[in-house]
């Protein structure tokens, strides 16, 4: 199994990509699926038509898409992820036309738009989330925020290079 | 309930993961939940997008679950007598028997037994490209991939195998002056990661490497014909030579090379020369040991089995965890004229359709058995997922073994033995004189996509986000000009084989002589090149817009 999280562990904790290393085998594309009742909450993003690379929500601070959601289905949990309520969704797009980085997923599967979640019950549960976990070539990497930003390896820095955009 | 550490069904790498079961009952699930799940590995191989279909695979909704004798359900028991009642009435010579990578060695050696004690020579595994990579005794351990200072790639390793890129990555960003090169007809996957590409053109693969292992012993070859840049080469060969530790992959592919073994047999020497680690990595996840195992009783490959079907010579076929319609969709109309075929199956492929008798049968993951790795180690598989009560190879070879009086018992010890009677390839194949052409189509996988599609191709997420990009010939933004086309469109490639349909996709970096088309698609594969020592091969094509 991969290396558990200790309890509450995760919080301040990102996804964040290595683009370096990224293969785009889709293999967080399927774990995500399989994980989330057959519906995919990763979006995929293109780099000037050389490579494709997964996308992740940044689970902001001040996230937009909460504010742009008419029915409340979006929350900002304590520990700071930001969960969407699959009962409340009506799936009006609100939220993916507010998402800054284009992180949402237009597309709506079950007439509910789906949205990354870090895989919250499984980081309840001690283990990273399922694209970091299964991710073939160690671009995924599921650390602290600071930490990713010393570092310059946030994703954010590489999404806002020019030439890149969501597909 | 419970956690089991299972192998995955897809691919040489053998990569294990630990599955476990979850309690839909017990929350509240809406939609399809899966109760299985995936808990990963750790360490540095993780799972691929085919190690996650596992999880679906082995509930899928469309799994085989009941035999069946001409188009109707029936008990197990009759199914497999059905079988042995009418292979019985068959002249012996006249039954083939084809088998999955993707089994262990003990099924292999059950298909032997029957083999022998029916009197047929026409038992073979499916894929001929693990022929190939099973005639190279490979020197390689996973725990120093990532300490290596040089790594040669040859082909599209990545796709073939995406859980070898962790620790190739690792070793390429370990100190300053590691090396990843790749050698290769065609950009792919893998050479864009590459810090040196040295690409041949379609042909004259082996004539480069063969070059370059005489030029790391002190000799001198010209490399005036291949296509390849004199400085690149010059540049790899002394970063070769300057390296301690270093490491050869060679993936044969699906009508990647067209001459595999050459390759295969120079890239051998040239890791013999400098002491590097090498391996030849195959299709399957046993394609190589089943490989080897037959060949050591005397069988004589899938050739000569494809051959005999495509004349016509064969009355039954026994078709033990694969699809030869999937995976030889050329062969279609010989197989179908066939006069009994049985099947064992998970999914019901094109093989279900057509087979007289089909019998329900188990993954990889569910299995019990041993293993032949990368690491030329004999692995065992000792903790299956719990599967449904199904007989599997192993329970009809076994019912089929018993019927004609013959002991079904193996011995892991003797088929260990056997395999180490294998004769590796010691002499050079003759070189192929490659007629140059000016636009050649190659065959090229996904990471997604194992073998010839039939079992990856019906997973709900190919189905849903990959179905409509994934039957895409690959060209190069100049061709694309040339036939006015642009990602999406339409184009008819056209071999000597016939033509097919493919949509445009179009690469920046590809280059304008080639056109790669997907080797798991059953529209490409017949398109594409035979030989009888390699299997699939590139061949000459032409493209147009439609």
């Amino acid at each position: 199994m991969t290396e558990m999280l200790e309890e509450k562990q995760y919080i301040g904790k990102r996804i964040i990509l290595d683009i370096d290393r990224c293969i785009n085998c889709r293999s967080c594309e399927t774990a995500c699926f399989y994980s989330h009742t057959s519906q995919k909450n990763l979006a995929s993003a293109e780099a000037m038509v050389i490579a494709e690379f997964p996308y992740h929500c940044r689970h902001c601070e001040e996230p937009v898409c909460l504010d742009a959601c008419p029915r409340d289905a979006i929350e900002r949990r304590e520990d700071g992820v930001i969960v969407r309520h699959k009962f409340k969704c009506i799936g009006c797009g609100s939220c993916a036309l507010a998402c800054p980085f284009g992180a949402i997923n237009e597309v709506l599967v079950r007439k509910i738009i789906s949205k990354c979640d870090l895989c919250i019950s499984r980081l309840e549960e001690g283990q990273e989330p399922a694209c970091v976990a299964t991710c073939t070539s160690g671009a995924l990497q599921f650390v602290a925020l600071d930490k990713a930003i010393d570092s310059k390896k946030w994703g954010a820095r590489i999404i806002a290079k020019p030439g890149m955009h969501r597909i | 309930m419970g956690t089991h550490n299972v192998t995955c069904h897809f691919c040489s790498m053998q990569d294990k993961f630990t599955l476990s079961f979850a309690d839909v009952f017990d929350s509240a699930h809406f939609g399809q939940e899966s109760f299985v799940k995936s808990l990963y590995n750790s360490g540095e191989r993780r799972v691929c997008p085919r190690g996650n279909f596992c999880v679906e695979l082995c509930q899928h909704k469309l799994r085989t679950s009941y035999a069946r004798i001409d188009g109707e359900h029936a008990i197990t028991d009759e199914a497999i007598s059905t079988i042995a009642s009418r292979i019985g009435e068959i002249e012996p010579s006249k039954i083939a028997i084809l088998l999955s990578g993707s089994l262990p060695l003990e099924d292999a050696y059950l298909a032997v037994k029957l083999a022998q004690k029916l009197g047929t020579d026409l038992v073979a595994q499916i894929y001929s490209e693990d022929d190939v990579a099973a005639k190279f005794l490979n020197k390689f351990s996973f725990d120093e991939l990532s300490l290596q200072q040089t790594i040669v790639a040859i082909g599209d390793v990545f796709s073939l195998s995406p859980t070898i890129a962790r620790p190739i990555h690792n070793a390429r960003f370990a100190a300053r002056r590691n090396t990843f090169a790749v050698i290769d007809n065609c950009r792919t996957r893998t050479s864009r990661y590459s810090w040196s590409f040295l690409r041949a053109r379609p042909g004259k693969v082996a004539d480069i490497i063969e070059a370059l292992a005489k030029n790391i012993s002190g000799e001198n070859v010209s490399i005036n014909d291949t296509g390849v840049d004199a400085s690149a080469f010059e540049q790899l060969a002394s970063i070769i030579k300057n390296t301690d530790k270093g490491t050869i992959l060679f993936a044969p592919g699906v009508a990647h090379f067209a001459e595999p073994l050459r390759i295969g047999f120079w890239a051998k020497k040239l890791a013999e020369t400098k002491q590097f680690n090498f391996a030849a990595m195959g299709t399957a996840a046993n394609g190589r040991g089943i490989s080897r195992l037959l060949s050591a009783f005397g069988f004589s490959g899938t050739n000569n089995v494809l051959n005999a079907i495509g004349n016509g010579e064969v009355d039954a076929l026994l078709c033990l965890g694969c699809d030869p319609i999937e995976a030889y969709p050329g062969l279609f109309e010989h197989i179908q004229k066939i006069g009994f075929i049985a099947a064992t199956t998970t999914l019901p492929t094109a093989i279900y359709q057509i087979a007289n008798v089909v019998v329900p049968s188990l993954h990889l993951f569910e299995r019990k058995g041993t293993l032949l790795s990368l690491e030329e180690k004999f692995v065992s598989m000792d903790d299956p997922l719990p599967s449904p009560n199904y007989p599997g190879e192993s329970g009809v070879l076994s019912a089929l073994l018993n019927n004609l009086g013959e002991s079904s018992s193996v011995s892991p010890s003797d088929i260990q033995q056997k395999i180490s009677d294998f004769t590796f390839l010691v002499e050079e194949p003759e070189p192929h004189t490659a007629s140059s052409t000016d636009l050649c189509a190659i065959g090229y996988h996904l990471p997604h996509h194992y073998g010839d599609g039939s079992l990856t191709r019906r997973s709900t997420w190919v189905r849903r986000y990959a179905e409509k990009s994934d039957n895409a010939a690959i060209i190069s933004s100049a061709l694309a000009e040339k036939l006015n086309v642009k990602n999406g469109d339409s184009v008819t490639v056209q071999t000597e084989h016939g033509k097919s349909e493919f949509s445009v996709s179009i690469e920046n970096d590809q280059f304008d002589d080639v056109i790669l088309i997907p080797a798991y698609m059953p529209n490409a594969r017949p398109l594409l090149g035979w030989c009888s020592k390699a299997g699939f091969v590139p061949i000459s094509a032409s493209v147009s817009k439609v």
